[in-house]
């Protein structure tokens, strides 16, 4: 099976992929807890990656990208003074990296 | 370009280096095995993305899980976390980053590398890593796409 067969529709090439594996079945990506999150978009300005957009009826950030994320990086949440984004635990996701790595073998 | 020593790419006024004979992971750290240990650090790309360190926050975990969080470094523009490319005990800090954060800038392979350790399963961490070229060609993504942003 080829990783590139698997990769995401729609996703520009350069998020497609991280070490081989389609990025979007990797579990890294930011949660937003709306109920803290007041709009104040210094997340949005901190990402590089166009994860954040706002929306401006909530006028709340929300995760627009989850794939653009880049695996392992929080830095994010630094970004955010109300603490209000958090990531899954970095442990599980490496352990679902392994599983996944074994079904899309380095070239 | 490639020197007997490194890989190298001019990025504006800056010389981004990929030394060979450390391993690499994709989220722009290094290892460098020595025997059983190894010390890590943050790559070339890195420190110039992120610019003057002012600060670094040493790990208070004494035993490290490849991409487990090693550090994490506060510069002018961003409050960043740094991730372990390896998997061990932390024997080692380079306290020197107490007084001189600005040695990461300076020598980001060398003497701005962030702590020292024992390692736990390096052939397993290893499937995880890149090799300097493999990393070298990453890191051109990152570099044409950080300069089409600024466009």
């Amino acid at each position: 099976m080829s990783a590139h067969d698997d990769v995401l529709e729609g996703l520009e090439e350069r998020y497609q992929l991280y070490l081989g594996i389609p990025r979007q079945m990797i579990p890294w990506f930011p949660t937003i807890d709306a109920a803290k999150c007041v709009g104040c978009k210094e997340c949005m300005t901190f990402c590089h990656d166009t994860v954040y957009a706002f929306d401006e009826e909530a006028r709340k950030v929300y995760v627009a990208a989850p794939w653009h994320c880049q695996v392992y990086c929080q830095s994010c949440t630094y970004a955010c003074n109300k603490d209000a984004i958090t990531f899954k635990d970095r442990r599980e996701v490496k352990a679902a990296i392994r599983v996944l790595r074994e079904k899309y073998p380095p070239a | 370009m490639e020197t007997g020593e490194f890989y190298e790419l001019q990025f504006d006024k800056f010389r981004l280096r990929v030394p060979k004979g450390y391993w690499y992971a994709g989220y722009d750290t290094w290892v460098k095995v020595e025997g059983d240990e190894a010390l890590v650090g943050i790559t070339d790309f890195f420190q110039t993305k992120l610019g003057d360190i002012a600060f670094v926050h040493m790990p208070t975990a004494t035993a490290l899980e490849q991409d487990d969080v090693l550090a994490t470094l506060e510069s002018a523009k961003a409050t960043v976390d740094v991730t372990a490319p390896a998997s061990g005990e932390v024997i080692a800090l380079n306290t020197a980053l107490d007084d001189q954060p600005e040695l990461i800038n300076q020598d980001p392979y060398g003497k701005g590398w962030i702590a020292r350790l024992k390692l736990a399963d390096f052939a397993s961490d290893q499937s995880m890593l890149l090799s300097p070229q493999a990393y070298f060609d990453l890191m051109q993504q990152k570099v044409a796409k950080a300069s089409a942003d600024r466009v």
